[in-house]
């Protein structure tokens, strides 16, 4: 019989993102050579966050529980609504931003040629939100991109229907920015959302 | 393609760790996917080049289906669209995704597309664009039928008659159920490219058209211009300002998805 385990465990592990045969082939060895009880947890571990691991019922992040840790703070201000694009990106603003509010993360934009309308980045559910909750912000976090745009600007006509103020972080020239490489679209931007100082 | 091909990105998808896959519109080029490696990492600063609505100059290699972007320059026009505009314009991007050929020029198309856009941009009536764009992507793939004659028989079309129509062409009385019932002057004034006149009527009469390449095939972005238009209808006079002119005018493409 060949070593059709092997062979499969190699093909599997190409499901990881930046991850050839090559690559697959030297983690599987490496587990199976170096490591058989870190091989062990993992697929332990792996088996039961796929089994475990849902959406957050209030800001659809990943949690094993019904409503994230995050969402259950009582120290988080629940009157600020930011809302993401993905758990990545609300790790992001949890490093290095000093914003205490709640999420609400969409798992994607609103992208009419990849047939992404609202209900599948779970715009009912933002819609209760923004409906049953007393909010006094919403901050639209998404990306400088059409698809991006779209999504914000859809958001917000949702947030005006609610009667709760909105805005969107700010886009243009990046720290460390020199003028002259800005592209131009950028620029104008930047020149647009210009604020006036003192 | 060596020189820099006046372009225009239609859509773009994320495509392994730091490249896109991008859906291309060339004067010269056609339609046409190429892949921008690294253009997602911060140094090249290409991923805010390589949007939709802005005007590029490109140049790409490869011979197959898909190619590779060797450059990419900012051609000066960017246009900014804004709620059911941004519809529209993902609209235009769509239907020539679906129904243009790829890797065949299309100037006429080309031309009249960056005449749109910033139309949509400026804020001026939509649909009359919108409706002379879907009349020359009809007549580029050879869809548009002579609007002056009936289609079987030759006969020409009277400004006060009423016609049938379906994807078939212009027939002389209203037959069966998907038969769309058109005014003369409707048709009259599209062969004249005047989209002023009957207005909902030549929108139904290109949609016709235009849904027989596409087939069962239903366009997303109409449905989120209808989403839009929903939630716009639900906001107060603080939506008014802004859209007032659109709103005030009749013969936007308001209908098309009902």
């Amino acid at each position: 019989m060949a070593d059709t385990l092997i062979t499969e465990l190699t093909e599997h592990l190409c499901c990881l993102p930046g991850v050839g045969p090559k690559s697959a082939q030297r983690m599987a060895l490496h587990l199976l050579e170096r490591d058989r009880g870190g091989g062990e947890r993992l697929a332990a571990t792996l088996a039961s966050a796929m089994r475990d691991i849902g959406n957050c019922s209030r800001c659809r992040t990943f949690t094993e529980a019904d409503v994230c840790a995050r969402c259950l703070d009582p120290e988080r201000d629940a009157r600020v609504l930011c809302v993401a694009e993905t758990p990545a990106d609300v790790m992001a603003f949890e490093r290095s931003t000093d914003f205490g509010g709640h999420y609400f993360v969409l798992l994607g934009n609103l992208s009419p040629l990849d047939g992404i309308g609202p209900k599948q980045i779970g715009l009912d559910l933002l819609q209760q939100r923004l409906q049953n909750e007393a909010l006094d912000e919403l901050i639209l976090a998404t990306s400088a991109t059409v698809e991006g745009d779209t999504t914000a600007q859809y958001i917000a006509e949702m947030a005006r229907v609610a009667g709760v103020r909105i805005s969107r972080l700010a886009q243009g020239v990046p720290l460390g920015g020199e003028l002259e490489y800005l592209d131009g679209g950028t620029l104008q931007h930047a020149f647009q959302s210009r604020q006036s100082l003192g | 393609m060596t020189d820099l091909d006046p372009s225009w990105v239609l859509h773009t998808r994320n495509y392994r760790e730091t490249s896109l896959l991008v859906d291309v519109f060339g004067l010269h080029g056609g339609r046409y996917r190429l892949i921008a490696k690294g253009a997602r990492r911060g140094k090249r600063n290409q991923r805010a080049l390589l949007q939709p609505f802005r005007g590029l100059l490109m140049t790409t290699r490869g011979r197959g289906e898909l190619r590779t972007l060797a450059a990419v320059e900012d051609s000066g026009a960017s246009h900014e669209l804004q709620q059911e505009r941004l519809a529209c314009g993902l609209y235009l991007n769509e239907l020539l995704l679906a129904l243009l050929p790829r890797f065949e020029p299309a100037p006429d198309v080309f031309a009249l597309y960056g005449h749109v856009v910033a139309g949509l941009a400026a804020q001026t009536p939509p649909a009359p664009s919108l409706r002379a764009f879907e009349l020359t992507l009809l007549e580029t793939l050879g869809l548009a039928p002579d609007f002056t004659v009936v289609t079987r028989t030759g006969e020409a079309i009277h400004e006060d008659g009423c016609y049938a129509f379906d994807a078939g062409g212009i027939g002389v009385a209203p037959q069966g159920v998907n038969c769309l019932s058109v005014p003369g002057s409707a048709l009259l004034a599209l062969a004249e490219r005047d989209f002023d006149t009957e207005p909902r009527a030549q929108r139904q009469v290109l949609a016709a058209l235009l849904q027989g390449p596409l087939g069962s095939r239903e366009l997303r972005s109409r449905q989120l211009l209808a989403q839009f238009r929903e939630l716009a209808s639900r906001t107060g006079p603080r939506m008014a300002a802004p859209e007032q002119t659109y709103n005030h005018e009749p013969d936007t493409s308001e209908e098309r998805d009902q």
